[in-house]
């Protein structure tokens, strides 16, 4: 199997995109799960804006470190789900409307917020500051194509920036004034990409239905190692391979031990 | 393809043998009781980061070698002539995509040593070693004892640059640290050496620059494999996707060289206000990180990327230097009122590390992210800003505890 570059993926995908008909034979099928840590869920943990000298920042009632988000029975968020196989068979028409859409992260309350967000490199990533006070917005991919960037952003002001290739990894987005603000952005050049939610739970619509290989790695942590998934195992690095079906693929819960 | 077949044939009993022929090489040019040839290590971070297994590490280890070669013989040019092999085609490859000068790269490594002419051999490892490592990791045997660590090369981010945020260094940025050295640091100055010696060791860290970034490239395809996947060891992989790429980047470092527009047309002191008020801003910001006195006493809890590589691991101390890490250590802000510029004292100097950032460091940039767009400061504020920072070292010290705000309006 050859590696191909990024940047012919993302057209390929594009093209695929643009061509429904050639896909309108094509079944899809959605899959869905649940994420649930075994064991005793860890305290949440808060900043210490103390350490900002931010007046803003240290009159919040309690600033959450959003690293390990877990609900009262085991939910467990941000857990970045994305197609790791270097190519996806087709994309459904209906991600072609969002193709170039804006994805945003505030700086709200001295957080990243969302947490995790999930893009392709047609879309725009928007970064605002909802916050009476100055933030900057460190990002820093991997690919010598994404260059990194570090803007000061005073209170509602925004940038914007556009991955020319896809991560194999979460990108960092970090505020050194607020050191405890981390963020994390999934960058593929297909839309087959979620994290999980407060409830631990995660979809991805409309998927080409065969054997697809995802990834899954928690975004502040490790990857999701040994958990049994639709049948199988993922491996050290997270990695299962699903065969999608037509309809609805629900995996039910996913249990995470190795975190 | 006859290429691609022997390369994914058994690549480590090929390198073995290369290796071997080297060694006999190396013997018969400077005699007996030579110690082993030094080797390139793995980049250790970089495989517990990637999880890398035993099997991807050899790989890697190996066509790391059939790329960059040994810091013996760069691209293994001698190598090359000695074992009269096949496969020149590609090792010339290798080095003309990265656009590197093999006869300066021969200057400055292997061991110290001159020519009947005089011309120096082994620079590297005469001048740079100690303290930045056979490899460029910034891990020499001197390395502990000095403040700020050495740069790790291998990275690919340099700080004393004239170019933008994630802009390489030019060529004139690099002969320009070995030149001046960076005050405030240890790094000295290399300004005795003749100036050819000075463009090889420049060089020989592009060289160890782009073999590190290579090394993290390669981690990071696995994750494009399934885990029993060997690497793919055609060109159009290697050069291709991973080594052009990152080529590119240092060619083009040029085209992003900070050009400031003319300061603005007014006193000096009543630039320097303003540039005071702005630096107790909200806008810019200065004051959180730099203090209110700009003693570099704000926010002093932030890490360099260095640094922060191991933080984001979560490793216990003891882990660190069982992967023969330094301690981890945090950045601090600059006391701007030392006087002691380590990227260049000239306002243009300072101009670039405001409007740009530093990269690798927690130091935002306020000027435009791409030329045209509009950035947190204008050029005028942004000239402010360095009229005001240069002042720092001769203003008496504002009496302290005073509010920022008052200081502000008395001096406006």
């Amino acid at each position: 199997m050859n590696i191909r570059s990024n940047i012919r993926w993302g057209l390929a995908a594009l093209l695929l995109g643009t061509l429904p008909t050639l896909a309108s034979a094509q079944e899809w099928g959605t899959l869905t799960g649940q994420f649930i840590l075994k064991g005793k869920a860890p305290e949440p943990k808060f900043a210490n804006p103390s350490t900002a000298n931010d007046a803003f920042c240290q009159q919040l009632d309690k600033i959450p470190l959003d690293q390990m988000v877990v609900g009262p029975n085991g939910e467990l968020a941000n857990v970045v789900v994305y197609v790791s196989d270097r190519k996806v068979k087709a994309v459904h028409p209906s991600y072609e409307e969002s193709a170039n859409a804006s994805v945003e992260i505030d700086n709200k309350d001295c957080r990243f917020q969302p947490h995790v967000v999930v893009m392709r490199t047609s879309q725009t990533l928007v970064i605002k500051n909802s916050d009476p006070t100055p933030h900057n917005s460190r990002i820093t991919p991997l690919l010598p194509q994404n260059p990194a960037r570090n803007p000061i952003l005073p209170a509602n002001q925004s940038f914007e920036y556009k991955f020319r290739a896809q991560e194999t990894q979460p990108v960092k987005v970090t505020c050194s004034i607020h050191p405890w603000m981390t963020g994390h952005i999934v960058v593929r050049n297909n839309p087959y990409a979620a994290v999980s939610d407060e409830e631990g739970k995660f979809t991805i619509e409309n998927l080409p239905v065969g054997e697809i290989e995802f990834r899954l790695k928690h975004a502040d942590s490790k990857y999701i190692a040994g958990a049994s998934v639709g049948g199988g195992k993922t491996s050290r690095r997270g990695q299962v391979k699903i065969t999608i079906k037509p309809g609805m693929n629900d995996l039910g819960q996913i249990e995470v031990s190795n975190l | 393809m006859g290429r691609r077949a022997f390369f994914s044939g058994q690549p480590a009993n090929w390198m073995s043998l290369r290796q071997g022929l080297l060694w006999i090489f190396l013997v018969g040019l400077t005699g007996c009781g030579t110690a082993d040839p030094p080797q390139f290590g793995l980049n250790r971070l970089a495989m517990r980061t990637g999880e890398v297994n035993e099997e991807h590490r050899q790989q890697i280890a190996d066509i790391l070698t059939a790329m960059f070669g040994t810091p013996d013989d760069p691209f293994m040019a001698r190598a090359e002539q000695a074992a009269n092999s096949d496969y020149d085609v590609s090792q010339d490859a290798f080095l003309a995509t990265s656009g590197l000068d093999l006869a300066k790269l021969q200057m400055a490594a292997g061991s110290v040593a001159s020519d009947r002419s005089g011309t120096g051999r082994g620079l590297f490892r005469e001048h740079c070693v100690h303290c930045h490592g056979i490899g460029g990791d910034g891990l020499g045997p001197t390395a502990p004892f000095l403040n700020p660590y050495p740069r790790d090369y291998r990275q690919g981010k340099f700080k004393a640059k004239s170019t933008e945020l994630a802009a390489k260094p030019t060529r004139d940025d690099l002969y320009g640290v070995l030149e001046r050295g960076i005050p405030g640091t240890s790094m000295p100055s290399f300004k005795l050496l003749p100036s050819q010696e000075i463009d090889a060791l420049v060089e020989y860290v592009k060289y160890l620059s782009l073999r590190g970034q290579t090394e993290v490239m390669l981690v990071n395809a696995l994750f494009d494999l399934d885990e029993g996947e060997p690497i793919p060891l055609d060109q159009e992989f290697l050069v291709g996707e991973i080594l052009s790429p990152l080529t590119a980047t240092w060619e083009e470092a040029e085209e992003y060289v900070i050009h400031p527009p003319e300061p603005p047309e007014m006193e000096p002191e009543e630039s320097i206000a303003l540039g005071r008020e702005l630096f107790q801003s909200a806008k810019a910001n200065c004051v959180k990180c730099h203090g209110t006195l700009a003693l570099g006493d704000g926010q002093r809890d932030d890490y360099d990327e260095w640094n922060r590589a191991y933080v984001d691991l979560k490793l216990e101390p003891s882990d660190i230097a069982a992967m023969g890490a330094l301690p981890i250590r945090n950045i601090h802000p600059r006391n701007l009122r030392l006087g002691i510029y380590r990227f260049g004292r000239r306002p243009l100097d300072v101009y670039r590390r405001i409007h740009a950032g530093i990269a690798g460091t927690p130091m935002p940039g306020v000027g435009p992210a791409t030329p045209g767009a509009e950035g947190t400061l204008t050029p005028d504020q942004i000239w402010h800003l360095v009229h005001y920072v240069r002042s720092l070292p001769y203003d008496e010290l504002s009496p302290v505890g005073e509010p920022p705000s008052e200081v502000t309006r008395e001096r406006l």
